[in-house]
């Protein structure tokens, strides 16, 4: 019982770490961001199996976790509210081509990051973009404008990720 | 090198495949469920029991694990009582060498002052205690490596000639 008192609170604390960390943590990691998960891994370890070295613990451990993570994400799909506490909601970066400096401040994403996310997406110029959204799990999506110049409905049918 | 195919949906399922999947998945994490079940009801101990038998004027008490697992702390007090105490004479305890392999020990609380093996046991004595309760306790860890096994095994007070006067026997069950 201790065992699994143990893995439900960390793993509460490692959501939240996600949480707050913010959505370019998620998704882009650098290399100071690699070594923090890496030694979050240890200490994570450390804290649900302290000495049990047993290979039924490290089972119900992953299990557990992975019971967990399956009924968030299920309490995510079957309420819309909880979902964005659960997994937070995308923001808009760029409109009509226009960067939104205040959500980008926000969201800790510099002019260089979107450029390079730009780029990515195989733009030359952020002018060729109609929308940017940082999405929850930390990914952009694009919505570029077609040939004509017109902008492209950012509509479900519509909308693509290039 | 060619592509095989152009399409990039070619090999994308429609929704009775998700729900196939679904389903799939569903029986994996039931399967995932087990042994968290398992653990919350403590099959995987750590869990005590408690025997007692009583002989030749001896009380014998024994708590055990029912179940352990490797690396996590294994109980095991033994408790011999002798109404009007034990004189000058040794406390003489049996125990099971088979229980005793699977532990990664560290000592007996108290020491005892003489121990000795005969392939199936192993019996310790200890100093006899001031009044009529010798209570010793073992400081173990389940050791490392473990198989899953469940066995019966026996703790004794034995007398000065060494036959049993009170003996228990209990199983413990033994987690990877």
């Amino acid at each position: 019982m201790e065992l699994i008192i143990r893995t439900v609170v960390i793993f509460f604390a490692l959501w939240l770490v996600m949480r707050v960390a913010g959505k370019r943590q998620v998704a882009n990691m650098d290399a100071f961001d690699l070594v923090t998960i890496i030694v979050l891994g240890g200490v994570v370890t450390q804290g649900i199996l302290q000495e049990d070295y047993s290979a039924v613990s490290a089972v119900v451990a992953l299990g557990l976790v992975t019971l967990l993570s399956v009924g968030l994400s299920w309490l995510g799909w079957r309420f819309r509210k909880v979902g964005s506490v659960i997994e937070g909601k995308p923001t808009i970066l760029l409109r009509d081509g226009r960067p939104d400096l205040r959500a980008m401040a926000a969201e800790r994403v510099s002019e260089a990051n979107m450029f390079a996310a730009a780029r990515e997406h195989g733009l030359r110029s952020l002018e060729d973009a109609d929308l940017i959204v940082l999405e929850a799990d930390g990914a952009f999506s694009f919505f570029v404008r077609d040939d004509s110049g017109e902008a492209d409905p950012p509509d479900d049918t519509k909308a693509q990720a290039v | 090198m060619p592509l095989v195919a152009n399409s990039t949906i070619a090999d994308a399922g429609d929704a009775s495949v998700a729900e196939r999947s679904r389903n799939l998945r569903r029986i994996g994490l039931t399967l995932f469920a087990l042994p968290v079940l398992g653990a919350a009801l403590g099959v995987f101990g750590p869990n005590a029991g408690h025997v007692s038998a009583t002989g030749s004027a001896y009380r014998l008490g024994v708590d055990y694990p029912r179940a352990t697992r490797s690396s996590i702390v294994t109980p095991l007090v033994v408790t011999v009582t002798r109404p009007g105490g034990f004189g000058d004479d040794p406390v003489i305890v049996a125990v099971d060498q088979g229980f005793l392999d699977r532990l990664d020990f560290q000592n007996w609380y108290p020491n005892p002052s003489a121990e000795s093996n005969d392939g199936d046991t192993t019996i310790y004595e200890f100093d006899p205690p001031d009044g009529d309760t010798l209570r010793v306790s073992l400081d173990a860890r389940t050791g490392p490596n473990q198989g899953y096994s469940h066995n019966t095994y026996a703790v004794a007070v034995l007398t000065d000639a060494h036959t049993p006067a009170a003996r228990v026997t209990f199983r413990t069950i033994f987690w990877p």
